[in-house]
């Protein structure tokens, strides 16, 4: 698989020059951005990497990026950066699929951390979607009631409808949900969702 | 003369919720206990983490109100404790505006949400319908 890259993408360019700083001093290779718009002409989704934004920029903002990417479906995980994060608009970001938002200024380790996580993110859904055998099997050695709650939860039912559904106890459900999330690899029904949702048969 | 409409009142109903609550600050217990009580089943009280933790069975119809002062690490580990054990009750988790990385943090969990105070009461019952929602 190709090295993957730090995508930087900030209108500041003493920014984006310690950013990209920061990750070459570790090995990283990373590429810079002054918009949002200059990235997306950029963009091909095979590129391994993950992005490093911020939410305040001209035109088009951190978090319009990070709306139309989801658009797209592209799945590239994002570390949101800013001096102005309020805590609702950071908790949106999470929300939405944002791995990290760091305030400056920066902690550099903070922002490693967030970077590394965001990558390993990426190899990840890569290696999953990569590994359609990988997936598939791990569904295939659910037992079969965990495979029932997967499909319905994957439907965003939540547990307490699920056991209505399946007639089985709340707590039940609970026990299959947390055994199959650990089973397939992954740490959310979310998470499931987004790895599921470009294989589901129309 | 122009008549300006005033804002319609947000009338949830009584939600079927039980609202388990850890703050440890009596003011602001009373203050939740006040917003909560008339709209949900019932509101319980629970002096710490480990009182939460320790208290069996969690009701299905659950959600938790936490505290994150003084300690944003205790109400993040207690989310994180809750999720190993296989619960997923939604948890809505209230802090300052110092509290930034706290929220992220709980914010990445799942059915989780975080209101940054002072939250008005009309704030805090929105909040609570909406994650009631999944368990009612």
């Amino acid at each position: 698989m190709a090295e993957p890259t730090v995508f930087i993408i900030d209108d500041d360019e003493a920014v984006r020059d310690s950013v990209k700083e920061l990750a070459s001093s570790v090995g990283l290779h990373a590429e810079t951005f002054r918009s949002a718009l200059e990235f997306l002409d950029a963009f091909d989704a095979a590129r391994p990497g993950c992005l490093v934004l911020d939410v305040r920029m001209a035109r088009m903002s951190g978090l319009a990026l990070q709306e139309k990417l989801a658009a797209m479906r592209a799945r590239i995980p994002i570390v949101f950066i800013s001096g102005h994060g309020d805590i609702a608009m950071a908790v949106n970001a999470v929300k939405a699929g944002a791995v990290d938002f760091v305030q400056k200024p920066y902690h550099e380790q903070q922002l490693l951390d967030a970077i590394n996580a965001a990558l390993a993110k990426d190899a990840a859904l890569r290696a999953a979607t990569g590994n359609d055998r990988g997936l598939a099997e791990r569904v295939a050695a659910l037992t079969a009631r965990e495979r029932e709650v997967m499909e319905l939860a994957l439907k965003g039912l939540p547990s307490k409808v699920i056991a209505k559904e399946l007639g089985i106890s709340h707590r039940t459900v609970e026990l299959h949900r947390s055994r199959l999330l650990e089973k397939l690899g992954v740490s959310s029904v979310t998470e499931l969702m987004r790895l599921t949702y470009d294989r589901r048969p129309e | 003369m122009a008549r300006t409409m005033p804002p319609k009142a947000c009338r949830v109903g009584r939600m079927k919720a039980t609202v388990y609550v850890v703050d440890p600050d009596p003011d602001e217990r009373r203050w939740i206990e006040s917003v909560l009580a008339p709209s949900v089943a019932a509101v319980v009280f629970f002096a710490d983490a480990t009182a939460l933790l320790a208290h069996a069975p969690i009701r299905q119809d659950a959600l938790l109100v936490a505290a994150t002062e003084p300690c944003g690490a205790g109400a993040l580990e207690l989310v994180r404790e809750l999720r190993r054990r296989g619960v997923s009750l939604p948890v809505i988790a209230l802090g300052p505006h110092t509290a930034f990385r706290t929220a992220v943090d709980i914010a990445r969990l799942e059915s989780t949400d975080f209101l940054e105070r002072p939250i008005t009461a009309r704030q805090l019952r929105a909040a609570v319908h909406k994650a009631s929602k999944g368990v009612a």
